[in-house]
């Protein structure tokens, strides 16, 4: 897949897109120099590149994919981050009464699979008691993403901007050039959100045939269709928000 | 009644500066309710086929009376008295050109008639919409367009396409960049059928089929290719320099004097070319002008435009290149889909967010009705008008000669890359 940066510039607005995490990422940016505004863009894009290397459940190269692989052998060391993102996992399955289940990809899955999941802070090591299990961060990777897109932001001054990763998951800093905050609408509901450095996250099945959520209760898809949506703080909880919430019904 | 404003949303588009900058005739429009409860008084001439669709179109529109029709086929009389009964009929153009009532006239003949009865017009103090080509040759459009300033009369061509929504939204998103540098101009209009009409009795055939036969016209080149060159430089904001070409009669060989099979290329000064090709014994690719930038291709004919790579989200880029104009508006997100873009054909977007209606000839005549009315010769319209048939005629000078052409310097107005070296020294202050 083609990931270059692409950009549109005109009278202090920069847009960007590329795609990462199989979908397409749309950035809004200004108040800085138009070459300040592509460079922070570009460093977004690699930012994102990178998190996809290590956490893409579909690539069997990326970090994920290997330790998918081989944690059931024995505790594997990961990086810093990978780590994190787990971490982050296991609380908001625990915050969601199991609704947000990162091991619902797993062979044999039921509502205890989760529990083989071993996670060791100290030696920074994961290690899974059951073969088959797998960890899919795919839902969850592009909240997460947004909040390592605010980080950089502010590192290089950035107050106001729109980020938009695949129309699911938006977070929006600062304000629209014209008015107070951002607003935003989700297509599927018609909803209008006004966003103030906050995040929208979307969960759903856009159309009556389409299903990728499975319900760690039944372990089946979640069928009709239906909308929901959440605004959070950071964009890793808006994921597992809105996933829980449209699989608890 | 319209305003610019109510045009811009009516076509499904919000003004900004940048398009302004990219169709100043839209100005046309003027944001004042100033023309309200007046007339433009038009007389039709030569109101056959296409004189009746424009006709249709003005009598929809409520600051348009037609008051006289001047044709030399009683058919045509007849039916243009169907769709405007109280408008008074003339045989001559220099009668109907006499009345006091008639403030402008619509021009609808065969293209050999356009220049005399434009000059005949102009010199009895008439606004001039002819339909296109403007001239039989380049001689022509430029005289035609020369005492249009010398009059300072109004002087609209039938270039619909700079009035439809579609190439109006589709230049400004070109002249912004979006697509990159535009390296190429294909344009093409395949049709499979012998263009002819039926003939009532065998004395008419010229008359009828005037399109087919040299001394009325030049064929695909005056009749097709002149609204898909003005498409080329519209985009390009470049006028060529040379052009070479060839023209044959390959398959209706039929009596017919015009070619059935012509291709030419425009050459800019950079490089850049502007292809024009017909066939008429094949229609399967249609009609189009593909606008060929380095990231990406516009489709107007269809509406469509497309991305090399990812293409990028409308709401986000019509926030960027409309931002003058926005107010505090939201962005719309699709749904919730992240579907693997790469696994889905490029099927493009819709420039104007849907699938096209209508081809500009409403907003045309409404625009030359508002221009007869106010008196004021919206920008650019007859440069534009001017290139779109002179590149035609020479186009047509470059088949019959089998030879590259330079664009004549006597010919060039002030327009765009073109400029006019003076001849003398009052010459410098006229143009
Ligand atoms: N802008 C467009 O998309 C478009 C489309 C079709 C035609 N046209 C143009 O419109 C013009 C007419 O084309 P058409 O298809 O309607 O042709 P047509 O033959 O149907 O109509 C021409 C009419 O002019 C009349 N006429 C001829 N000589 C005349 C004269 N001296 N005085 C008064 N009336 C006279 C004819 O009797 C006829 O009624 C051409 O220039 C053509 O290129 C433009």
């Amino acid at each position: 897949m083609y990931s270059g940066v692409q950009s549109v510039y005109n009278q202090g607005l920069l847009y960007g897109w590329f795609t990462a995490m199989h979908t397409r990422v749309d950035i809004l940016l200004y108040g800085k120099p138009e070459e300040a505004l592509r460079n922070v863009i570009t460093l977004i894009s690699d930012a994102l590149h990178r998190l996809e290397m290590r956490a893409n459940f579909f690539d069997s190269t990326s970090e994920l994919g290997k330790l998918n692989q081989t944690a059931h052998l024995k505790p594997i060391t990961v990086s810093d981050e990978l780590f994190q993102m787990i971490a982050l996992c296991k609380i908001y399955h625990e915050k969601t009464d199991g609704c947000f289940d990162i091991s619902i990809r797993s062979d044999h899955y039921n509502a205890e699979t989760f529990q083989s999941l071993i996670l060791d802070e100290a030696h920074s090591t994961i290690y899974f008691t059951k073969q088959g299990l797998r960890l899919d961060l795919s839902g969850f990777l592009k909240g997460y993403a947004l909040d390592k897109v605010r980080e950089i932001l502010q590192t290089h001054s950035i107050d106001n901007a729109l980020v938009n990763i695949g129309n699911s998951s938006v977070m929006a800093t600062g304000n629209h050039p014209k008015g107070d905050g951002w607003k935003v609408t989700v297509a599927a509901t018609g909803k209008e959100y006004l966003l103030k450095n906050e995040c929208l996250t979307t969960s759903g099945n856009e159309t009556p045939g389409r299903k990728h959520i499975i319900n760690p209760q039944t372990g089946k898809y979640v069928e009709g269709q239906r909308t929901v949506s959440v605004v959070t703080a950071s964009g890793a909880e808006g994921e597992a928000l809105a996933t829980a919430l449209f699989v608890a019904g | 009644m319209m305003n610019r404003r109510d045009f811009l949303r009516n076509a499904g588009i919000t003004g900004s500066g940048l398009m302004l900058a990219a169709t100043p005739w839209l100005s046309v429009f003027s944001e004042k309710k100033q023309t309200v409860g007046e007339k433009a008084r038009l007389g039709i001439i030569g109101p056959g086929s296409r004189g009746q669709v424009l006709m249709n179109f003005l009598c929809q529109n409520p600051k348009v009376e037609i008051v006289a029709i001047c044709d030399i086929y009683q058919p045509s009389i007849d039916a243009a008295l169907q769709i405007a009964p109280q408008a008074k009929v003339y045989r001559d153009h220099r009668k109907l050109l006499e009345s006091k009532e008639v403030e402008g006239v619509v021009i609808a003949t065969p293209l050999h008639t356009h220049f005399r009865i434009t000059m005949d017009a102009f010199d009895a103090g008439k606004h001039v919409y002819c339909e296109k080509s403007t001239g039989y040759d380049i001689e022509q459009c430029f005289k035609m367009y020369n005492k249009h300033r010398e009059t300072g009369l109004i002087f609209f061509a039938g270039q619909q396409r700079l009035f439809d929504p579609r190439y109006i939204k589709a230049m400004e998103m070109i002249h912004s960049g979006v697509f990159g540098d535009i390296e190429g101009i294909r344009t093409f209009w395949y049709r499979n059928n012998d263009w002819r009409r039926p003939v009532p009795s065998p004395e008419l055939e010229r008359h009828i089929n005037w399109r087919l036969y040299r001394e009325y016209s030049k064929g695909l080149m005056t009749e097709l290719a002149c609204h898909q060159l003005q498409i080329g430089t519209w985009a390009l904001r470049r006028l060529p320099d040379t052009v070479m070409g060839h023209g044959a009669i390959t398959f209706w060989k039929d009596g017919r004097e015009v070619d059935d099979n012509v291709s030419c290329i425009y050459v800019m000064d950079n490089g850049v070319k502007i292809n024009f090709d017909s066939v008429i014994s094949n229609k399967f690719y249609g009609l189009e002008e593909q606008i060929l930038g380095h990231l990406g291709t516009v489709e107007p004919e269809k509406g469509k435009y497309f991305f090399e790579e990812v293409a990028p989200a409308p709401g986000f880029l019509q926030m960027v290149t409309e931002i003058e104009q926005n107010l505090f508006d939201t962005l719309p997100f699709a749904g919730t889909s992240w579907a693997p873009e790469t696994a889905q054909p490029n099927k493009g977007e819709y420039i104007t967010g849907k699938r096209p209606d209508g081809d500009g000839t409403d907003l045309l005549t409404a625009a030359f009705a508002e221009a007869v009315i106010t008196r004021k010769q919206p920008e650019n319209i007859a440069e534009e008008c001017y290139y779109a048939s002179a590149l035609a005629l020479w186009g047509d000078q470059a088949l019959q000669e089998g030879r590259m052409l330079t664009f004549p310097e006597e010919y060039k107005l002030n327009y765009l890359n073109h400029s006019r070296k003076p001849i003398n020294e009052n010459e410098e202050e006229k143009v």
